[in-house]
């Protein structure tokens, strides 16, 4: 009986990139937005098809946060041959602080029983696109400290086999608060 | 509310609430008159004379600004926070006021407002730091190498006390109208 080992199922790993004198990109997620599942960019980095999206409430723009994101934790399974796991993927968590807190509390409890949306996240220059919907599980301590704030303390969890890559922000999308009318 | 003399308004108001009979002024500057330095709040005299018997003027000495840890979001690094260092300078005539200068220390102290509500800053802080209730050291910083009149129960003090003011840069009228972002 022959044995068939079908051809071209590897993945082709591209060039790695090297610039001795590239920009750094810093810290904090600083921007996040959730995107309804359905809406689609053809150019996620061109500002007008995100003010569409805002303005047919398929995107939510949340433009000033702190927070922080994981970088996924591994998911490992059996392996095989002489390998004795294998990658299955990741289980990633996204933690951000929303300081707009007294207008938000109907936002985040309607936003928590839904998973119809992927997640957004900015750094300082680039946007990462969250492939899968996400849970987002927010929550608003208070702390015993009078010169404290009260904000939203939101945590967005989701799995999947790819780690978010970084694209160029949309010029001006994340600049200002978009009020609510 | 919007800037450092409404904030010792609001000092010297709670003064008065407790202290009625005193006489109080805003921040006020050393100027030159006839070859003299003295106090003056604009053009007016706010020093010492034979009117009132518990005076107050206060002092604007520096500003030190910073950046509050912790408080960024966005690409901001964080809350600005400027803190003036103030002084509050008292004239005190114990013999018609019948306060003893540190009696007169502790009720401001204990009087004085901790936290201030301002549609300008996000929020504002004020905390006693000292008192210097050596009369002649006072009288030398405030009138210079005139010869020091004050008699047994005349005295000039100072409390030092800082306000902390802490605001969003580019932030001022615009939180103030409480933007919501939302979808």
């Amino acid at each position: 009986m022959g044995i068939y080992y079908p051809s071209g199922c590897d993945d082709i790993i591209p060039g790695h990139v090297c610039d001795p004198c590239d920009t750094i990109e810093q810290g904090r997620v600083r921007s996040v937005a959730f995107i309804k599942n359905g809406f689609a960019f053809s150019n996620i980095e061109n500002p007008t098809e995100w003010q569409a999206g805002v303005a047919s409430k398929d995107i939510i723009l949340i433009p000033q946060v702190k927070g922080t994101f994981d970088g996924g934790a591994e998911v490992e399974s059996a392996g095989y041959g002489d390998q004795a796991t294998r990658l299955t993927g990741y289980n990633f968590q996204m933690q951000f602080q929303d300081p707009n807190y007294k207008g938000n509390c109907n936002f985040y409890n309607l936003l928590k029983n839904s998973r119809n949306y992927h997640a957004y996240y900015r750094t300082e220059t680039q946007g990462h696109l969250i492939e899968t919907t996400v849970q987002v599980i927010p929550k608003n301590p208070v702390t015993d400290d009078v010169n404290s704030e009260v904000v939203w303390d939101v945590l967005v969890k989701w799995s999947g086999k790819d780690l978010p890559c970084p694209q160029d922000v949309p010029p001006g999308i994340f600049d200002e608060c978009v009020v609510a009318v | 509310m919007k800037s450092i003399q409404d904030i010792v308004d609001v000092v010297n108001e709670n003064i008065l609430s407790v202290i009625p009979t005193a006489r109080v002024y805003g921040i006020s500057k050393s100027v030159s008159r006839d070859g003299k330095i003295m106090p003056a709040v604009g053009e007016k005299y706010v020093g010492i004379d034979d009117v009132d018997s518990i005076l107050v003027y206060h002092k604007l000495t520096g500003v030190v600004n910073g950046i509050v840890p912790n408080t960024g979001y966005g690409n901001s690094r964080g809350d600005q926070s400027n803190t003036f260092q103030m002084q509050m300078i008292v004239f005190n005539d114990s013999g018609r006021s019948k306060l003893r200068d540190w009696d007169l220390v502790m009720i401001m102290q204990a009087n004085s407002p901790r936290r201030v509500n301002s549609s300008l800053y996000k929020a504002v802080n004020i905390s006693f730091v000292s008192a210097n209730l050596v009369s002649q050291q006072v009288y030398a910083q405030e009138y210079g190498n005139n010869p020091y009149p004050l008699s047994f129960n005349k005295s000039l003090f100072q409390i030092n006390y800082i306000v902390q003011a802490i605001y969003i840069p580019g932030c001022f009228v615009e939180c103030a109208e409480e933007l919501i972002c939302s979808n």
